[in-house]
């Protein structure tokens, strides 16, 4: 009777084990697939921190190269220049020996999308030509270390040169004595994204946006 | 044979434990890895930060250092008794040596900015590390200013004139410019340390309307007519301007930057060959902007010829006719002596807040549509540069465009004092005993008979009897011959001084006495005993009060007068002027006239009244003085030009008119367009102190008459690396040929 109970109960014993087995490879898998996701997820959120870190310095970046050329600059004219036509998205200037440049929004012909190019001019004339092969503003910055690809992927949107015609009072007007600006003033908008890898689509805006006003001493 | 029960167990107990403590080891390595890794980056993008942070505190802070510079150096130059001003007086500050060709230290005090902490708000108990700057000091040759491809092997925007130091006269160095560098140092807690360099060059610009061409105040418009301006236009303009500036009258008008109309030959029908023999030629040329002058070529005469208008941004601020241009492309053709070209584009447009490309097309453009205008780098987009407007256009005391008994500095070649009303406290202080001047008789009262102290037979210059409002009113060429003697207070010793305004006195007899002019028509002012035998000088002037409108008119066809001496009069009332009146040209009438404008004589005109030159006679040849219209802020005072006649000085009025039908009430319009030609002291610290200048800042020594700041195009960061030196002059990392 004893050994009859103990077979019977080491077969038992051997069914619990077949179930306990399925049992913990059931649920090793939801907690793999669980440590996955959270590796998955850290490793996005690790992305995004380094993405989000590299478009921060690119647009840093950019800002301040743009203020140091505009500071020293004798004119700053928001205009048509380069292949650019439309208002509000290029800027004309004339570097301290009469050079003229111009930066301006524009989309190549190959993804990603609109970025920042700065090309020479012939003259101090609205629409002029590029000189010389355009520089990328975004691309030349790639000294900051970018996370993967990103770098050739980052672009530039929603950029807006305004020209600041006077400092308006509160109603607006401009045309009050008093109110003119003293040095070529204009406010500078953009925003800077990477496709796919950083934000999507629902968010309010694309990317990060910069905005600063420049001023010459010149 | 199996595992005993108990030991089945525990290993199945220990196994499932091992798994989840397994599982969760790893997993919390995982997690903290990365969690260590976005710290890491964090940590990376806090020092991206903060060195970004520092870096740009640096920049401030030399750009503080640059404010401060230019102060001290300001105050350096205003320091100087008038005539005496230099950058170069920097003597006791300057280490290791003044004579330095190179940068040198510039020793001012207290160069630290102290770190502090925000009080409140957001970001309350951050702290600003503070910082220091360092001034360092490089003086310009005049070469070098001039030329800089040349004498330095360098390349600088462009070239300046400057105002040669009167001691240190072998360095030849510029009293008015000087380079100034500012070095910014700070240091976070964190222990990050910046560095930037900023460099300008900094220069003293006189404010007196007396170194300008044409000052006009409010007006619609201000200036006006057909007339060809060789120099500078500045206009106060308003609210209401709508144009500031209206200049028409096809290819012999417009504006130009040089005196190549006036010489015989040029094709202008302003051509005036001795007008011009009368000036001093530009004792520098320079290379103008865009131009390559090694070896010396492409150097030209410059007039500083700009268009400033404070004006508005509402409405067009300057119209220009068909066919007529501001400005011309390209130097003129070789002329003078000794032989120079003339510089053809503008030095500079400077209109209400700018203006977008093209800048014409009427308001709110500041241009017509078509309006030609030629300027340094086609650049006519710079709005005015100071807000509230400056001198001379504005004065604060007033406030709005200066008045005859606007608020002054006058100096007596020590220390200035301020006088609350030009006219009323210091002018008739010096001439009319009345008003406290006693022993004088420099304020000709209606009535006043000559007195012809200086001849031994009375009758021989009293006029013929007639009294002094008479014989003025209007001088001609059958006004009998006078010697006058008279008494006003000298600026300088604060004494009574004797002077004489003479006329004819080569027809005066026995009593011409010495040193006679050339021409029997001359009018002129003498100083001392010995009176108009010993002409005044525009450092020493006449000062003469005639409370009456007064005038000068030929009698018969085109003639000219000369006047010799320097003389400045104040008229209550208005002033007409038709007769050639030019300044006297040397003994033996030599060409080119030894003697020059304004260098030698000098005849200033300020006039409470209309001023009125060549208006009615034709044919009036030219006139040469400074002449400044006040209506003393109840009215407008306006300055009329007519045809014909070429005006060689200063114009300076509420409003200035040239011929045509609208501006002023209408000007007549038969005859040649007139010029107007600007003709400053060469050295601008030269210009009589007592003529007044805008008024800027209460107690300040020597007045708002200089400007001294950065010099635009020359402001630039160094490009300086955290090895790098900087180099002793404005050339590699600091050079402006990158």
């Amino acid at each position: 009777m004893i050994g009859r109970a103990r077979l019977t109960s080491l077969q038992n014993q051997k069914g619990f084990s077949l179930l306990e087995a399925l049992l913990v490879a059931f649920l090793f898998l939801i907690v793999a697939l669980s440590i996955a996701g959270m590796i998955n997820s850290s490793n996005t959120g690790f992305d995004v921190a380094a993405t989000q870190a590299f478009v921060q310095r690119t647009g840093t970046a950019v800002s301040e190269q743009m203020q140091r050329e505009f500071t020293t600059a004798t004119a700053l004219q928001v205009t048509s220049c380069g292949p650019q036509g439309a208002m509000g998205k290029a800027v004309m200037y004339m570097t301290q020996l009469g050079n003229t440049r111009c930066i301006y929004e524009w989309t190549d012909a190959t993804p990603p999308g609109p970025q920042l190019f700065r090309c020479n001019l012939a003259g101090w004339t609205v629409g002029g030509s590029c000189t010389n092969t355009p520089e990328n503003l975004l691309f030349i910055q790639q000294a900051l270390n970018a996370p993967r690809n990103v770098a050739t992927q980052i672009r530039a949107q929603n950029i807006l040169f305004q020209r600041v015609d006077c400092l308006p009072n509160a109603s607006g007007a401009c045309g009050d004595p008093g109110r003119q600006v003293v040095s070529p003033l204009f406010d500078f908008r953009f925003d800077l994204d990477i496709p796919n890898v950083t934000w999507t689509t629902s968010d309010s805006f694309p990317g990060q946006r910069f905005a600063a006003s420049f001023t010459t001493r010149n | 044979m199996g595992l005993p029960v108990g030991l089945r167990r525990l290993l199945r107990s220990s196994n499932e434990q091992g798994s989840i403590l397994l599982i969760t080891i790893v997993s919390v390595a995982v997690v903290a890895l990365l969690g260590l890794a976005v710290y890491d980056l964090a940590l990376i993008e806090a020092q991206f930060s903060a060195a970004s942070v520092i870096d740009y505190r640096a920049y401030e802070i030399a750009q503080a250092g640059i404010e401060r510079g230019i102060r001290e150096l300001r105050n350096l130059y205003m320091n100087a008794p008038p005539g005496s001003e230099s950058f170069a007086r920097v003597t006791t500050t300057c280490t290791p040596s003044c004579t330095a060709t190179g940068f040198h230290l510039f020793n001012v005090p207290n160069t630290t900015i102290a770190s502090q902490s925000m009080a409140s708000g957001p970001f309350a108990g951050a702290v600003d590390p503070g910082g220091t700057y360092t001034l360092e000091v490089k003086f310009v040759t005049i070469p070098e200013a001039n030329n800089s491809i040349d004498a330095v092997g360098s390349t600088y925007p462009f070239g300046l004139e400057c105002i040669p130091d009167s001691v240190f006269q072998a360095q030849r160095w510029c009293a008015n410019l000087a380079f100034l560098r500012s070095t910014g140092v700070t240091t976070d807690a964190a222990g990050n340390t910046r560095t930037r360099t900023i460099q300008t060059l900094v220069r003293a610009a006189s404010t007196s309307p007396w170194t300008k061409g044409i000052v006009a105040g409010n007006g619609n418009p201000a200036v006006s007519g057909e007339v060809l301006i060789a120099g500078s236009v500045e206009i106060l303009g308003g609210p209401s301007a709508a144009p500031a500036l209206s200049i028409s009258g096809g290819s012999n008008a417009g504006m130009v930057n040089n005196w190549y109309p006036l010489v015989a030959g040029s094709g202008y029908s302003q051509a005036d060959q001795p007008g011009f023999d009368r000036l001093t030629p530009k004792q520098q040329f320079i290379c103008p902007p865009g131009a390559i002058c090694s070896g010396g070529v492409n150097l030209v005469e410059s007039l500083g010829a700009e268009i400033k208008i404070f004006g508005n941004v509402s409405n067009q601020m300057v119209t220009v006719g068909s066919g007529t241009s501001l400005g011309r492309s390209g130097a003129t053709s070789l002329y003078g002596s000794p032989g120079r070209n003339g510089k053809g584009e503008l030095d500079g447009v400077y209109i209400a807040s700018g203006c977008s490309l093209p800048c014409t097309g009427g308001s709110p453009q500041p241009f017509n549509s078509g309006a030609s205008v030629i300027v340094d780098r086609g650049n006519l987009t710079k709005p005015y540069p100071t807000n509230p407007p400056s001198g001379p256009e504005w004065t604060s005391s007033v406030p709005g465009f200066p008045i005859l008994n606007g608020i002054v500095t006058i100096s007596d070649n020590v220390s200035g004092t301020d006088y609350g009303a030009y006219l009323n406290n210091w002018f008739a202080p010096h001439t009319d005993p009345g008003s406290g001047c006693a022993g004088c008789s420099a304020r000709i009262a209606p009535g006043t008979p000559v007195n012809p102290a200086s001849c031994v037979t009375p009758s021989n210059c009293d006029g013929g009897g007639l009294t002094l409002d008479v014989l003025l009113n209007k001088l001609q060429d059958s006004t009998p011959p006078f010697r006058h003697q008279f008494v006003f207070r000298d600026r300088v010793t604060g004494a009574n001084k004797t002077a004489e305004i003479c006329w004819r006195r080569r027809d005066t007899g026995s009593d011409a006495g010495a040193n006679l002019p050339t021409s029997n028509l001359t009018l002129e002012f003498g100083v001392g005993l010995s009176g108009c035998e010993n002409p005044s000088s525009p450092s020493n002037p006449v000062l003469l009060w005639i409370p009456f409108s007064w005038g000068i008119s030929r009698s018969g066809g085109p003639i000219d007068y000369d006047y010799r001496g320097a003389a400045i009069i104040v008229t209550s009332g208005g002033v007409q002027i038709d007769a050639g009146l030019q300044t006297f040209c040397g003994s033996g009438a030599p060409s080119p006239c030894t003697e020059k404008f304004p260098e030698n004589h000098l005849l200033a005109i300020m006039a409470t009244g209309a001023i009125d030159l060549a208006t009615i006679k034709p044919g009036v040849s030219r006139i040469m003085g400074y002449f400044f219209a006040s209506a003393n802020g109840s009215g407008t005072a306006k300055v009329a030009v007519g045809r014909d006649v070429k005006v060689i000085g200063v114009l300076r009025g509420d409003n200035v008119c040239f011929s045509n039908l609208s501006g002023c009430s209408g000007v007549n319009t038969s005859g040649g367009i007139p010029g107007f030609f600007q003709a400053s002291f060469l050295d601008p610290r030269k210009t009589p102190n007592e003529l007044p200048a805008p008024y800027e800042v209460p107690s300040q020594l020597s007045g708002g008459r200089w400007q001294v700041i950065s010099v635009p195009q020359f402001w630039k960061e160094c490009r300086r690396g955290p090895a790098d030196t900087l180099p002793a002059t404005p050339s590699g990392i600091c050079g402006y040929d990158q």
